[in-house]
């Protein structure tokens, strides 16, 4: 008997345990159950008796039912309940006199309520004790018969309906998603007015299948892709920079914390993470995604479309995660959109092969004037070198169906050695950044002109007392702030024009930067602007 | 107004302005005057007839002068030892100068983590310090520059050019750190504010000029004269 009960009580646990796992303590939204009570309906309790060596006795059975219901989610935690019962007591007795009484009364509720669940979902349990409340007609039958040993046979019968209402307390203990165990009770509040005291009082026991929607922590309101073409050359960008937004709305009764886990097959080099975002009960916010490039995206010599996967993650107490896709658009290594501000993530002055070209060219001049150099003078040699490497300006490629700007590497110009203007500005301020010169595009949109131009701006790191050791005519140069209240001399120079040298160079960028920046006032009209090389 | 508002109309109200390229006929020329094209680091003697543009600049030596016919066919005399940008001669209008005052103040706001703000000038040189803190800018201590560049200021309001004048005198108070000058900067710029009927800023401008002189050792003629007239000037335009 001991091991017996043993053996159910760990049955018992497993079931909790399992319950606990699986079911989550989320209600579905819609729910159909049956459970059997005990209601005192005759208010003799359950019981038989005899006296009288057996010539006396009693059978009650204080009140029994079955009931069907079906509830339905209004709003959160608010559920409307529908129960229909049938409840039947019986109360009969025999002596010596009266041979055989018998009462038997039945009820048949039919009730409309509502449930409340207590414990919101963020609790990580099974177990939802709830309250309920409501009422309905009671529709009541009472039969009492009489057999009697001296006189005819009584039968009485009452019969009626009354309205009445309920309060309960109970609690749904979850086994799966779909199935609940239920006990509860309720005190119903209808006038019986064949019997008296507490009868009012139900218990039950029932179980109950569940389907439709569970309560969701989150939805996903929107999905907008910020950047529907990716361009290789900006993939640092993209660690920082979101690719998307997504809406998600608060549906819990209480904050959440969601993160968005994104990739791009098959270019990411890992899954992305972003930060929890705090969201509050009934809010809706924006979770920027981001993405995480491998070096294979730098291979990309044309268009191709890949697929965004976004696993959003809301926590609060469990976990609740939903995916979703979206297809996304990436250019080829070389495409720029014209965007000034992202030109700087073609210079490469880390790039080996230019490092060691600048450095090269450098160590050269040094040899030969056995002196150290300044950033003009090393400028200045750079750019002397790369015109007697060939380099020279040549058109970009006429390709069809080709919207982007194609930028080259300055590797890339080195090895075809031409190039169109931003090809060749990346590459001077490649070459430049790399000795450790500060470099600044200048781009012109002059709306006299169809075409936008770009030229280059070095810092020559001279005070601007100092402008007479490279020019006697101070509109050859710019004086700039290098830091707060630091200035240092700044020299345009029309990269285009490689093939002719650096002075050239130097006086067709400066009389550019005179013209267009300075006496039309390109700069304050916002058609010229400086972005910095960073 | 902050500072981006500030800039945003600026910007909008320079949109107005026509920069027509205007070209300048050298007419008479007296002495030794040198002309210089945009960059170039040569001078070249000044010739009759020679047709200047905006990028190009003038100078004069001693006892030398030049005659200049712009577009409109008036005339602008440049005495001795003075220089001259081509594009000072540029008709500054007043909003202009207002608009270039102001650039200057916004200059001096204390900006944000801004990252190497551009220098610049906005009508004539290339280091023209317009959004500029004067407390920090490195500035040039040339005097004999410094004093052609302000006769060519003075050539300016001599030919009614008030609003150029003022602007070229803030440039060279901007780009030279001479400081000795008796307030001569000033009283010319508090004589074109005056001309322009700006009577707070020529207070202003007149008050440095009586500031430097009993601060600084001024025996000349020529400072003991702006200093009186200053004084009689305050009193007048209160």
């Amino acid at each position: 008997m001991r091991i017996r009960s043993i053996q159910l009580t760990l049955i018992l646990v497993l079931i909790l345990i399992y319950a606990n796992i699986f079911a989550q303590g989320m209600s579905r939204s819609n729910g159909i159950g049956f459970r059997i009570g005990s209601w005192n309906i005759t208010n003799h309790p359950t019981r038989i008796s005899s006296s009288g060596y057996g010539k006396d006795g009693s059978v009650d059975i204080g009140g029994a039912g079955v009931w069907l219901f079906y509830f339905s989610r209004l709003h959160n935690n608010l559920f409307l309940e529908l129960s229909l019962g049938a409840v039947g007591g019986v109360h009969e007795q025999h002596s010596d006199f009266v041979v055989k009484s018998t009462e038997t009364t039945a009820i048949i509720p039919f009730l409309l309520g509502f449930r409340y669940d207590l414990l919101s979902p963020k609790m990580p349990t099974s177990l939802l004790p709830y309250f309920s409340f409501g009422g309905g007609p009671y529709w009541i039958t009472n039969v009492e018969t009489k057999n009697q040993l001296f006189f005819q046979d009584e039968t009485v019968i009452e019969s009626g309906q009354k309205t009445g209402a309920y309060l309960g307390l109970g609690t749904n203990l979850l086994i799966a998603s779909w199935l609940g165990l239920n006990f509860d009770m309720k005190y119903h509040f209808v006038d019986f007015k064949f019997e008296k005291g507490h009868s009012g009082l139900e218990m039950g026991l029932g179980l109950c299948l569940m389907w439709g929607r569970k309560r969701d922590m989150f939805q996903i309101k929107d999905i907008r892709l910020v950047v529907k073409n990716i361009y290789p050359a900006y993939y640092q960008f993209y660690n920082s920079y979101p690719i998307a937004l997504i809406s998600v709305k608060n549906l819990a009764s209480y904050p959440i914390e969601v993160k968005v886990k994104s990739v791009i097959r098959p270019f990411s080099e890992r899954p992305k993470d972003s930060e929890y975002v705090r969201i509050e009960r009934g809010k809706t916010k924006d979770i920027p995604v981001t993405a995480i490039f491998g070096n294979n995206l730098l291979e990309l010599s044309q268009t191709e479309s890949a697929i965004l996967d976004m696993e959003i993650e809301g926590r609060a107490g469990r976990v609740i995660s939903k995916t979703i896709s979206e297809r996304i658009t990436l250019r080829s290594r070389n495409a720029w959109d014209g965007e000034m501000d992202r030109l700087n993530l073609f210079v490469t002055p880390d790039n080996e092969k230019i490092l060691a070209l600048s450095r090269s060219f450098i160590a050269k001049k040094r040899l030969e004037t056995n002196s150290d150099l300044n950033n003009f003078d090393k400028a200045k040699i750079i750019f002397n070198e790369l015109k007697k490497k060939g380099i020279h300006y040549h058109n970009d490629p006429n390709i069809i169906f080709y919207k982007d700007d194609r930028v080259q590497y300055a590797s890339e110009t080195l090895k075809l050695k031409n190039g169109d203007c931003d090809d060749l500005v990346v590459l001077f301020a490649s070459m430049l950044e790399s000795a450790g010169i500060n470099t600044a595009f200048v781009e012109v949109k002059d709306p006299e002109q169809e075409i936008a131009h770009l030229y280059l701006l070095f810092d020559s790191d001279l005070d601007p007392t100092q402008g007479n050791i490279i020019s006697t005519n101070e509109k050859r140069y710019v004086i700039r702030e290098k830091a707060v209240g630091k200035q240092s001399i700044w020299i345009p120079i029309e990269t285009t024009l490689v093939n002719i040298g650096f002075d050239e160079a130097w006086k067709i960028g400066a009389t550019n930067y005179l013209k267009e920046g300075i006496i039309r006032n390109g700069i304050e009209e916002g058609w010229m602007r400086i972005i910095e090389v960073e | 107004m902050n500072k981006k508002s500030a800039i945003i109309l600026i910007m909008l109200l320079f949109h107005q302005i026509v920069f027509a390229a205007q070209q300048v006929k050298i007419e008479t020329v007296k002495g030794d005057v040198k002309i210089r094209r945009g960059v170039e680091e040569n001078w070249q003697t000044a010739e009759l007839g020679i047709l200047l543009e905006e990028i190009d600049t003038i100078q004069t030596g001693e006892k030398s002068e030049v005659i200049l016919e712009i577009d409109s066919g008036q005339i602008f005399t440049l005495k001795s030892n003075a220089l001259l940008d081509i594009s000072d001669l540029r008709k500054v209008s007043e909003k202009e100068m207002q608009l270039f005052l102001m650039s200057k103040k916004i200059g001096k706001i204390k900006h944000r983590k801004q990252k190497r703000p551009l220098r610049v000038g906005n009508v004539s040189v290339v280091h023209g310090l317009k959004a500029e803190d004067t407390k920090t800018a490195e500035k040039m201590f040339d005097k004999n520059l410094w004093r052609k560049e302000t006769n060519g200021a003075k050539a300016l309001f001599d030919f009614l050019y008030y609003t150029n004048a003022v602007v070229k005198l803030n440039k060279i108070l901007s780009k030279y750190s001479f400081e000795n000058d008796c307030g001569e900067i000033h009283y010319y710029l508090g004589r074109s504010f005056e001309a322009l009927n700006k009577s707070g800023q020529a207070i202003d401008a007149f008050r440095i000029v009586i500031d430097k002189y009993q601060k600084q050792d001024c025996i000349s003629r020529d400072a003991q004269s702006m200093y009186d007239y200053s004084k009689i000037a305050i009193k007048k335009l209160k």
